[in-house]
């Protein structure tokens, strides 16, 4: 697994940096199909956020055995077990708000081979060690990583990997950061109304 | 309160009064209930001084019953910062409450500018100096269920 995904949400980085992977998110299906063509590099999906895919088993299926992709997140336990069947590395995406919930999301987690992807990935080096070590390996700090720091920061708290956010550091002009703004009126991948309703009954106490 | 049997909460926020404590009620974590305006209506006749939810129609409803609104912006992602304060800004809570609260110094930038409304931080804030860090970074408080932390 490359140390560093690029996050690409509708255009590739240029020039790609050595070294680097890219973590395809937030993207139609016809986008991902184009990109992931040219992307000549370490590729990883995050299934749940492309539009126009289901995140189920044909939908792996397609991902592995038509575009090639050997990494795939994803917050469905049960998609993980498919994507190793297929010969993918799989990281179960954790959405990491509170202490609570983060106990109750691992208790889903099949453990190896299935990695873990953290989202927030700001928040590896903010987790008690002990909340660290329960984290099934190799595990990607993924969402809001933009400053150097950041990822030297997460790297030193565990991760295998860290993904850069396409925004950019906010100080600098990271590569994705004119991608990004230059494109305010891009539509959300998702209906709004479900971006509006962030599903928090999945980590409520028992 | 993140937890509990919302249709029996009633007992419960008489003794947080009884103690002379205000009581925030999360709508879409407790049992029992739906985050919609029947569901908002049940937790201000149970007592609560506030209720907190994700979902900006409920939040609306909140605001309508006259109790105070809180709602929670999820970071995970810059895309869900945006959603979360394109929310914020359709429905207009009385507070906002940011999870989770530790990476705030981190994303202030994509969060306070924009923002009229008080900021809570919860989520991950483990001791002393992180609550600094978070108060100096703009929230107006914390929340924690660290009780070694609620007497700082």
């Amino acid at each position: 697994m490359p140390r560093v995904f690029f996050s690409v949400r509708d255009r590739l980085p240029r020039p790609p940096d050595e070294g680097q992977g890219l973590l395809f998110h937030d993207l139609s299906l016809t986008e991902l199909i184009h990109l992931s063509a040219n992307a000549e590099r370490p590729v990883a999906v995050d299934v749940d956020s492309v539009e126009g895919l289901a995140s189920d088993s044909a939908a792996l299926t397609f991902l592995a055995e038509r575009l090639g992709i050997r990494m795939v997140i994803t917050r469905r336990p049960a998609l993980t077990l498919r994507a190793v069947e297929l010969g993918c590395l799989p990281l179960l995406r954790i959405h990491c708000l509170d202490s609570t919930g983060l106990e109750r999301a691992l208790d889903g987690h099949p453990g190896t081979p299935v990695g873990t992807a953290i989202s927030p990935g700001l928040i590896l080096p903010h987790l008690a060690e002990r909340q660290r070590r329960m984290l099934p390996e190799p595990v990607l700090a993924y969402g809001l990583m933009r400053r150097e720091e950041e990822f030297e920061a997460a790297w030193e708290a565990g991760a295998a990997s860290v993904v850069k956010s396409s925004a950019g550091d906010p100080a600098g002009s990271g590569p994705g950061r004119r991608n990004h703004r230059a494109d305010p009126g891009r539509r959300p991948s998702k209906p709004e109304h479900v971006l509006d309703k962030p599903d928090e009954r999945h980590y409520k106490p028992a | 309160m993140l937890r509990g049997d919302g249709l029996e909460i009633g007992s419960m926020l008489r003794r947080i009064h009884s103690a002379g404590k205000l009581a925030a009620v999360h709508l879409d974590l407790v049992d029992g209930l739906s985050s919609d305006i029947s569901g908002v209506r049940w937790l201000v006749r149970s007592g609560a001084d506030a209720i907190i939810s994700s979902h900006s129609q409920a939040v609306r409803a909140v605001k309508a019953e006259g109790v105070t609104a809180i709602q929670r912006v999820l970071c995970l992602s810059e895309l869900s910062v945006e959603h979360g304060m394109t929310a914020v800004s359709r429905s207009q809570p009385d507070i906002v409450e940011l999870l989770p609260g530790v990476i705030l110094p981190q994303v202030a930038d994509l969060v306070l500018p924009g923002l009229a409304v008080p900021l809570l931080a919860g989520g991950f804030i483990r001791s002393a100096k992180d609550v600094e860090a978070v108060l100096e970074a703009g929230a107006l408080a914390v929340t924690t269920t660290d009780a070694a932390l609620w007497n700082l």
